[in-house]
């Protein structure tokens, strides 16, 4: 009556993929205190970089790399706008999503650009001998990890853990040395950098890039990481970004049985109204909890 | 997971042994949104298979599902669709009908209100396209839109286009229209609403600017009409629409295909296909080849309130006045 083996593995793949989006969030709302709504132009944007240079012979790897690369310079674009034109985080970001949609027609020359029968990363990974049915969680599970682990050793440097303190209390940390505002360009660079990335792999699972994809994407990457770190509270960073990824997959693991059990009553129709109240009541309950927790985890090291 | 995966799988041989055991038929359909016109050509589908005989919850069953404007929620519809393998998949419109095709080459694919089958990548020919799924392509009678709008409008000079860029429908109507323009003698002012709150002002910045306002076929700007309505009311500025629904609610007139006719020839085709036709060999059908599927909808209160008045030879060939 749950799932058939179809529905769960593109569920988990669904997951893993936004898992990276979530990772992002992560570092920007939870380590930066950040409220980034960039995501929202650069999911769109990686998904029309990479499809613009796979119709123009561009090879699949490369053009996904490239999505990153656009996501990461996105995310310049809305630290300027914050550390430079002292514009508010969370309009920052909204304006930069706006004016990215701008951009994203420009890119493409038109709203969609179709990818099916296309060589996508996910075929070439099947070319390794990998069943087709597999091949995308295989490939996206090796990218978060990657991605995931990156990230991890990366707060753990010492410019990891100035950029967590810059997060934590901007104040004290200007005052033991830490370049705050270096921090946020840095810090959004890399989170939007993740999100232009999934945006470029979407579209070749969706066999399309289309401007319209950012819609939701950022509730939905807010619901892994609160919804994530509440069911698995920890201290530690990988346990911290390893909660955003399960986060993620039971996110969409929950989507698909309401779609799946008519019983429950739930449709997609409803899907965003039950994602806003998770995130609001992950959000109001434990908040106290969780910014003490980072503290008490920087008091640690 | 690996002890979820072989109880997964045997839940899967379960449900094709007992779809097996019946003789429903079983549609799954997807919308990307839900716009009163999508929701008419699921509509005339589920018609058009009753009158094959298929009635829903006799011995049709249908998975009707919308994403709600969200392709995470898309792409995961589609996965469980695949999952469930029902007799045919019907996307409606173009992100949905993509989705589909590149998570399936197996289960049959009926897609419709696509404007562009091969720039959309769905088929790689119109006629026997192979693979896995074929279609109905509304690709828009714009110029006998235009003709129509000249009939009404004979001084027209500027034909002001108010559309949602975002919108691959629309935007390929819009590159039609100004094509079109010179040989038909008006130059086209350009008015781009990014999303629903900006039509009204869109509408604005072309009043006085323009004889007549022309809307392509457009979800954007239609979920916003009224608004535009009374712009145009106000300015005096006639407002034409690709459209057939639209006129009801306002716009002076239009050629336009009847989203639920529509939905009526998808259904042939998918009753084609559940009797075992391959999709592969079914050519894609262009709404506008179809004889009567072409009408003329007018709305006389429209056209006065708007300071036009309706030439009767126009009046006397309308499938239908408002």
């Amino acid at each position: 009556m749950l799932l058939s083996l179809y529905a769960l593995i593109g569920a988990v793949e669904t997951g893993l993929l936004f898992a990276l989006v979530a990772l992002g969030s992560y570092l920007t709302f939870r380590v930066l205190d950040f409220p980034d709504l960039t995501v929202e132009g650069s999911f769109p944007l990686g998904a029309a970089v990479s499809a613009k240079l796979m119709i123009s012979g561009v090879d699949p790897w490369t053009a996904s790399l490239a999505g990153g690369v656009a996501g990461y310079l996105s995310g310049l674009a809305t630290a300027f706008l914050n550390v430079k034109l002292r514009i508010l985080h969370i309009l920052a970001g909204i304006l930069t999503a706006i004016a990215l949609y701008s951009v994203n027609l420009r890119i493409m020359d038109r709203p969609n650009i179709g990818l099916i029968n296309m060589e996508t990363v996910y075929s070439l990974v099947e070319r390794l001998g990998v069943p087709s049915l597999y091949a995308p969680l295989v490939l996206l599970l090796v990218v978060v990890l990657v991605c995931k682990g990156l990230l991890d050793l990366f707060l753990a440097t010492g410019f990891g853990l100035a950029m967590r303190a810059a997060g934590a209390n901007p104040r004290m940390a200007a005052a033991n040395g830490v370049r705050v505002n270096r921090m946020i360009i840095l810090g959004l660079a890399i989170a939007n950098g993740l999100t232009g990335l999934a945006g470029a792999l979407f579209a070749q699972m969706l066999g399309a890039a289309d401007v319209s994809m950012g819609i939701g994407v950022i509730v939905v990457a807010l619901a892994a990481v609160i919804g994530g770190t509440a069911l698995m509270p920890s201290r530690a960073v990988p346990m911290l970004t390893l909660a955003c990824v399960l986060g993620s997959v039971l996110y969409r693991l929950a989507l698909a049985v309401a779609l799946n059990t008519p019983a429950i009553g739930l449709t997609a129709s409803d899907v965003n109204v039950v994602t806003a109240v998770l995130v609001a009541i992950a959000l109001c309950a434990p908040g106290r909890k969780f910014a003490t927790t980072r503290r008490l985890g920087l008091v640690r090291r | 997971m690996l002890k979820f995966l072989p109880g997964a799988a045997a839940l899967l041989v379960a449900c094709a042994a007992s779809a097996q055991a019946e003789t429903t038929k079983s549609v799954a359909m997807i919308i990307m949104s839900d716009t009163p016109q999508l929701i008419e050509v699921r509509d005339g589908v589920l018609k058009g298979l009753a009158n094959h005989g298929l009635v829903e919850g006799k011995n049709l069953k249908v998975d009707f599902k919308s994403a709600q404007g969200n392709f995470g929620t898309a792409q995961q519809i589609v996965r469980q669709f695949v999952g469930d393998h029902p007799d045919v998949i019907v996307p409606i419109t173009t992100p949905t009908s993509q989705a589909t095709v590149a998570a399936t080459k197996e289960i049959p694919i009926v897609f419709t209100t696509v404007t562009d089958p091969l720039a959309a990548k769905l088929v790689s020919s119109l006629k026997h396209p192979g693979g896995n799924a074929t279609g109905i392509a509304d690709v828009v009678p714009t110029e006998r839109q235009l003709e129509v709008v000249k009939q009404i409008v004979p001084n027209l000079k500027r034909l002001g286009l108010v559309y949602d860029p975002s919108l691959d429908n629309a935007r390929s109507t819009v590159e039609s229209v100004k094509a079109l323009a010179p040989k038909m003698g008006f130059t086209a002012v350009e008015s781009p609403a990014m999303g629903l709150n900006n039509v009204p002002s869109a509408g604005q910045a072309l009043a006085g600017k323009v004889e007549a306002i022309f809307v392509p076929n457009d979800t954007t700007v239609y979920a916003a009409f009224e608004s535009l309505v009374k712009i145009a009311q106000d300015t005096k500025t006639p407002l034409f629409t690709a459209e057939r629904r639209s006129v009801q609610r306002g716009a002076v007139a239009t050629v336009g295909y009847d989203f639920f006719q529509m939905g009526l020839k998808t259904a042939d085709i998918v009753f084609e296909v559940l009797n075992g036709t391959k999709p592969g060999d079914i050519d894609v059908v262009f709404m506008k080849d179809l004889p009567n599927s072409l009408g003329l909808y007018v709305n006389k209160a429209s056209a006065e309130k708007m300071g036009v008045t309706l030439p009767p030879d126009l009046l006397s060939k309308a499938a239908h006045v408002f």
